[in-house]
């Protein structure tokens, strides 16, 4: 079998276009307004919402999974339970990010804000 | 001759997995995916079947030796890799070289470990991670089809 065949062409080609409309449609999604107010899912459920500067314990079926702070403007988690601690590794995130932890099934992001009006 | 590599292979798989956690990742999350080579030379050169066995094989012992079998990242790999495995082969018998074999198999990887994600969180936020994998994963699987030639050679030489 070759390293390199003329018909890997159309898979580079393809990779780059896919590549190309993820970063597009993750630049578009990072460019939408936000407001300071932190949502807090898991297993796809909201179970919190945080809008104050503090610090958060977050609980899954009554146990303590991780503590989540928030300053204000960016959100970090500490003390997670997990067993690899990459959410804790995603260190602060700001509007338009996330801090997913796979294990405990928990998403924290901003709350997209309302539009009341177009000027247009 | 063929279990025998495939017993073979599945060990040096397994054991590129466990080491490859050891190197350091640009992303929070995620690894290389060197253990994909010893897939995708075996994707090239044997029936479908063999590949699929090596791509489960080195998921689950590299599961078991770093503790993560049954845990949700378990599941995305192993799915992962197993559609990866079923690409790479298809592409194979239709002529693609390894470069674009390596790069198809690592884009459905990702792809498909994100789907399984987004699956058990049900979570569509996921796949905010997808472009950067997307990116170092096509970096890694040109190294895998430079590797996994290699091995085809050596194989040849062997026999």
């Amino acid at each position: 079998m070759k390293l390199f065949s003329k018909k890997d062409a159309y898979i580079i080609l393809v990779l780059f276009g896919i590549i190309l409309f993820f970063l597009l449609h993750k630049f578009v999604y990072e460019s939408k307004k936000y407001s300071s107010v932190l949502e807090v899912f898991i297993n796809g459920k909201l179970i919190m919402e945080v809008s104050e500067p503090g610090t958060y314990p977050i609980y899954k079926d009554g146990e303590r999974i991780t503590t989540l702070i928030f300053n204000g403007r960016e959100a970090r988690v500490v003390n997670s339970r997990c067993p690899l601690k990459i959410c804790e590794k995603m260190g602060w995130i700001k509007p338009g990010g996330e801090i997913i932890c796979v294990p405990n099934k928990l998403v924290i992001k901003f709350k997209e804000a309302k539009i009341d009006a177009q000027t247009w | 001759m063929v279990i025998a590599l495939t017993a073979v292979l599945i060990a040096v798989a397994s054991g590129i997995y466990y080491v490859e956690s050891l190197i350091p990742f640009p992303l929070p999350v995620g690894r290389w995916g060197f253990s994909n080579s010893v897939v995708l030379f075996y994707a090239a050169n044997f029936p479908m079947k063999f590949p699929l066995i090596v791509a489960a094989g080195k998921a689950i012992i590299g599961a078991l030796l770093s503790g993560r079998i049954f845990s949700p990242p378990f599941f995305m790999g192993f799915f992962g890799s197993i559609a990866a495995a079923i690409v790479e082969s298809a592409l194979f018998r239709l002529k693609f070289g390894y470069t674009g074999a390596s790069l198809a198999g690592s884009a459905v990887n990702n792809l498909v470990q994100m789907l399984v994600g987004a699956f058990l969180i049900k979570s569509k936020y996921i796949f905010s991670f997808l472009p950067m994998f997307l990116i170092i994963g096509s970096v890694s699987a040109l190294a895998n089809a430079y590797i996994a030639k290699t091995f085809e050679k050596v194989w040849r030489e062997l026999q």
